[in-house]
């Protein structure tokens, strides 16, 4: 198993599929695919932790890796869901910029942190490779936070931007203390319960899911 | 034998063409013409008589035999079932990339030529799409040739199947890049000629006859070309690294089904698609060209 | 002891939830916060004289000194001090029927949970716990700005402002302690690696390429949190559309609380980065919110946004004085921090009644409160005078011992810079304070009005929040003639903590 994971470079795959899945947010304009992707996105990480745990044989990581798909991959996606449900909206019409100059920049974004990466003070190994791109996987979703303006993309954006930093901080030192790494899940998640229902009020007040009507309050 | 590879792109692309038809049709629940309806086609349009515009000047006429001599060209200098190729020295990828810019090239100036409306909006769709394909192309060749450490497409195809996230990457905007070459849904629709959409058809528009034979001709080569290197790059198993005749008849073999495994790839793809507006185009195409960009970053970053 | 003190808010909190009298809520409200205070006292007092740890449990992940005791300490004090206030306040927005019983037991729970958070902040060892508390901070204060019981619209809009920008901050925050574990581990190894204790001996030892890059996302992170500029917008606008007594705590001590973590990760990055690094950057954070802040003081309109760029400057001086260092330059943020931490509230306290009197935020349509309402208006004067840095009030005597530090060192660009926006953010604040406090009540009508609201208001509550204000007030009084012996001694300890010489 461990000879079939090093032959076929899995964790390789994985990674590059972590990154392709943030990519590829630049693109949707659907909802329901920016919550597929980043559903696609927690379920590679969780099981890149779950293989590195393998790899390396340390139990913690499994917690790690099954409570990152239980938060990550399944309880925040279904909450997503909701919201986009009941904002009854269904697409992110109408970004800042197109969906072509918007891939163009992240695929600048993540050329530009491979290169100023490239002769890091980090270890080499594995978690070389990975850390890039966390670090690509953060910046692109911040990048995503700026350019779109429905109030649930921002979210998602957020919620790479997480997933990225997970994936640094799991390649950087394979993981926090268990009950750090819950104490980080659980503010994550209720600081998404709470972006959620707040987004479902801007819906509400605003009669709108757009964030440029949020510009009452200036100087 | 190995001097005469080339043959066999230039005599079978339009059987390929001819599947991929058939194959699409069955998909589709038509009984679809039969395989060998495109050589009937060419047969039929060399037989015929040419009707040429009267403002057309030498580049309208001359555009046929460059296409079709470049594509000619560009077959001499890719391995189709032995990488012991006569032609190895000029057979560098970027070189090619270059021979088939030039036939279209021509293509779109012969299509100005002719001052219709429909051949001007066909090149400049065509240069359009080039301008976003031709990059795409390159960025994933690129990394099959570092890792091969050469851009010499036998080189390449002799350095053996590389199996890493970033030749995936690679393999996946190559795909699209040939599906916008070849003039496939979504990018093109290969069966109309509606106006609106019509890219490549727009172009030819003006041919008839012997001329658009060439040119008929000339697409189907570059379309299997385009498969054959497909293979040569990100699947180099099977092919012959020798002349000796029980290799050569092992990968020819090979080689058929590889020609078969592309021809249901594009008679899915095509059966499944629906044709995009031209103004979404770029957002497909810029996917696949940073898809591109990603393989040779993440090859550099990673080293496989 | 330290688990009770960060058990009684809890506890607070949950009966405030459970509870449906309004009138039980607040006094169950008001016992916690005295409880809480009561206990707490021993555990600072012992705390400021030598460290304790709890090691028994969670890994030894609790642990308080002088520091962390100096800090909590305007924790419960200002929760205490909201507590009363609030009472009186609630029950005039209840009167008016701004909110409902739903939204107060909301209210009174978030607000213990809210002093929970910060306290968990100040108690934490660990400095993984420290960003899960500080976290946690964003996400209950967030709720409290968006209960909003005036203006719906804008209260959601500073709330998604004000999570937005923070989570995204504190995300890099937490990359940078990713970074800095990275650094310790490579030391210590997995067991205890982001306990302060274990840190503050290693620092030396740490790689320093690492920790600066560490020390930036750090700064950023925490930075946004702190309200310093450039990455400060979700500030002014949290503050103003907060409840008052929101506003007095959010201001008053949640900077702070960032702050905090600012001064524990710089005192680990220092020892191997060397203190040019880190005080430099901490000065250009500095000089960069002064000079913003002081900016937007001067064209407010708007007095609890002018009293919210001000905490924007306030926190641009302290992480000055972090930034220039040595004992005197510490010790002036130190007092600073207490300083702030005593004016600021005073005048959110004190601008909420203004609001409940005159029934805007702008400060053209508030006239003559010194001749309506003297008391107030003279703890407001006092409040302004202390925060636009007049002698011989509190804050002049810590922006004097920063300025003193910055004179040793020599950093004349640094002195010359900070004196000039100091004088704009003087002129700023007493001339809009000024035009609000002096001249005359305007017509009869408004008069009328007034007396009614004030009948509605009076009461024992009312008085209490008055005399919690009078309380501050001498206190800012005191503070600017002389300073105790014990505070004197706690900010010495707290040098002593951060490991200046």
């Amino acid at each position: 198993m461990k000879n079939w994971i090093g032959a076929f470079s899995v964790i390789d795959f994985i990674s590059v599929g972590i990154l392709i899945t943030a990519v590829a947010m630049n693109a949707l304009r659907r909802l329901e695919s920016c919550v597929k992707a980043y559903t696609l996105n927690s379920w590679l990480l969780s099981s890149l932790i779950a293989i590195v745990a393998f790899m390396m044989g340390e139990t913690h990581l499994y917690i790690a890796s099954f409570v990152t798909l239980l938060s990550k991959g399944i309880l925040i996606p279904m909450f997503l869901r909701r919201i986009v449900k009941q904002i009854k909206v269904t697409h992110d019409v109408d970004p800042y910029i197109s969906n072509a100059l918007s891939l163009t920049i992240s695929g600048i974004l993540v050329a530009v942190v491979y290169t100023s990466l490239k002769e890091g003070i980090f270890v080499a190994g594995f978690s070389k490779n990975v850390l890039q791109i966390s670090i690509a996987v953060i910046f692109i979703g911040l990048f995503i936070m700026i350019t779109r303006k429905k109030a649930i993309t921002q979210v998602i954006g957020l919620l790479f931007m997480e997933n990225g930093l997970f994936l640094a901080g799991f390649s950087l030192t394979f993981g926090m203390p268990t009950v750090i790494e819950l104490g980080v899940l659980f503010d994550m998640l209720m600081g998404v319960i709470i972006l959620g229902i707040f987004t479902i009020q801007i819906r509400r007040a605003f009669a709108s899911a757009d964030l440029d009507k949020l510009t009452i309050l200036k100087g | 034998m190995q001097y005469f590879q080339f043959l066999i792109i230039i005599i079978l692309s339009p059987l390929i063409q001819g599947t991929i038809k058939k194959l699409k049709a069955n998909m589709q629940g038509r009984v679809g013409p039969g395989i060998f309806q495109p050589y009937y086609d060419l047969i039929r349009l060399l037989k015929k008589d040419m009707v040429i515009s009267n403002v057309t000047s030498w580049i309208f006429k001359a555009t046929p035999y460059i296409v079709f001599t470049s594509t000619v060209a560009a077959s001499m200098i890719v391995p189709v079932i032995t990488t012991e190729s006569p032609f190895d020295v000029m057979g560098d990828v970027i070189a090619l990339i270059y021979i088939f810019a030039l036939g279209i090239f021509f293509m779109a100036l012969a299509s100005l030529d002719a001052a219709t409306a429909f051949g001007g909006e066909g090149s400049s769709r065509e240069m359009t799409v080039a301008i976003l394909v031709e990059p795409m192309m390159m960025l994933s060749i690129f990394t099959a040739a570092i890792s091969a450490g050469s851009t010499n497409i036998s080189r390449i195809a002799g350095s053996g199947l590389i199996f890493s996230p970033s030749h995936v990457l690679a393999l996946t905007a190559f795909l699209v890049a040939i599906i916008a070459e070849t003039g496939r849904i979504p990018v093109d629709n290969p069966d109309t000629h509606l106006e609106l959409t019509m890219i490549h058809e727009g172009m030819v528009l003006e041919y008839s006859g012997r001329y658009l034979a060439l040119m008929e001709w000339a697409h189907y080569m570059k379309q299997m070309l385009l498969f054959t290197i497909a293979f040569d790059i990100f699947f180099p198993i099977g092919i012959a690294n020798n002349v000796e005749i029980s290799g050569l008849a092992m990968s020819s073999g090979i080689y058929i089904l590889k020609m078969l495994f592309m021809a249901v790839l594009m008679a899915l793809i095509e059966s499944t698609r629906a044709k995009m507006r031209f103004f979404q185009l770029p957002s497909i195409l810029g996917g696949a060209f940073v898809m591109a960009l990603l393989s040779v970053l993440t090859y550099i970053m990673m080293g496989k | 002891m330290m688990i009770t003190i960060l058990l009684i808010p809890i506890v607070t909190a949950i009966l405030c939830y459970l509870l449906r009298n309004h009138r039980l809520i607040g006094y169950v409200n008001l016992g916690g916060a005295v409880i809480l205070s009561i206990v707490a006292v021993p555990v600072i007092v012992s705390a400021i004289a030598s460290p304790i740890g709890h090691s028994g449990m969670f890994n030894g992940m609790f642990y308080m000194d002088a520091l962390s005791g100096y800090i909590m300490a305007m924790v419960i004090f200002l929760g205490l001090a909201s507590s009363i206030y609030s009472i009186s306040y609630l029950e005039h927005e209840l009167n008016a029927g701004l909110i409902d019983i739903k939204g107060l037991r909301r209210y009174y729970a978030l607000l213990h949970l809210f002093i929970f958070t910060m306290l968990l902040v100040t108690a934490a060892n660990n400095l993984a716990l420290m960003w899960i508390a500080i976290e946690a901070t964003t996400i209950v204060s967030a709720l409290l700005i968006g209960l909003g019981f005036t203006k719906r619209k804008l209260a959601i809009e500073a709330a998604w402002k004000y999570i937005i920008l923070c989570t995204v901050g504190i995300t890099f925050a937490l990359l940078g302690i990713f970074i800095a574990y990275y650094a310790s581990i490579a030391i210590v190894g997995t067991e205890g690696a982001l306990n302060w204790t274990e840190l503050k001996g290693i620092a030396a030892k740490l790689n320093p390429s690492t920790m600066r890059l560490a020390f930036i996302f750090i700064l950023v992170g925490y930075g946004t949190k702190a309200g310093l500029a450039p990455v400060h917008n979700w500030l002014p606008d949290a503050h103003s559309q907060a409840p008052s007594p929101i506003s007095a705590m959010l201001s008053g001590i949640l900077l702070n609380t960032a702050f905090y973590g600012i001064m524990r990760f710089t005192s680990i990055v220092e020892p191997s980065t060397g203190s040019v690094f880190t005080g430099n950057l901490l000065i250009l954070f500095g000089i960069i919110s002064i000079a913003i802040s002081s900016i937007f003081i001067l064209v407010q309109e708007n007095y609890k946004r002018l009293l919210a760029y001000s905490s924007i400057e306030h926190m641009g001086i302290i992480s000055l004085g972090l930034g220039i260092g040595g004992p005197i330059g510490i010790y002036g943020a130190l007092l600073h921090i207490l300083n702030h931490a005593l004016s600021k509230p005073l005048m959110f306290f004190a601008s909420g009644k203004i609001q409940a009197h005159y029934g805007s935020t702008k400060i053209e349509n508030v006239n003559g409160v010194l001749s309506s309402m003297p008391l107030l208006g003279i703890l407001t004067f006092i409040g302004a005078l202390s925060l636009s840095g007049t002698p011989p009030f509190n804050i002049f005597i810590s922006e004097f011992a920063i300025l003193k530090a910055a004179v040793d060192k020599g950093m004349w660009h640094v002195v010359g810079l900070f004196l000039f926006f100091a004088v704009i953010v003087f002129y700023g604040i007493l001339s809009g304070f000024g035009r609000m406090l002096f001249g005359r009540t305007q017509n009869t009508e408004d008069r009328a009005q007034n007396t009614d609201k004030e009948s509605l208001s009076s009461g024992f509550w009312f008085m209490a929040s008055d005399l919690i204000m009078v309380l501050m007030a001498l206190l800012i009084i005191i503070l600017g003639f002389r300073i105790p012996d014990f505070i004197d001694g706690t900010i010495k300890a707290c040098i002593n903590v951060l490991g200046v010489k």
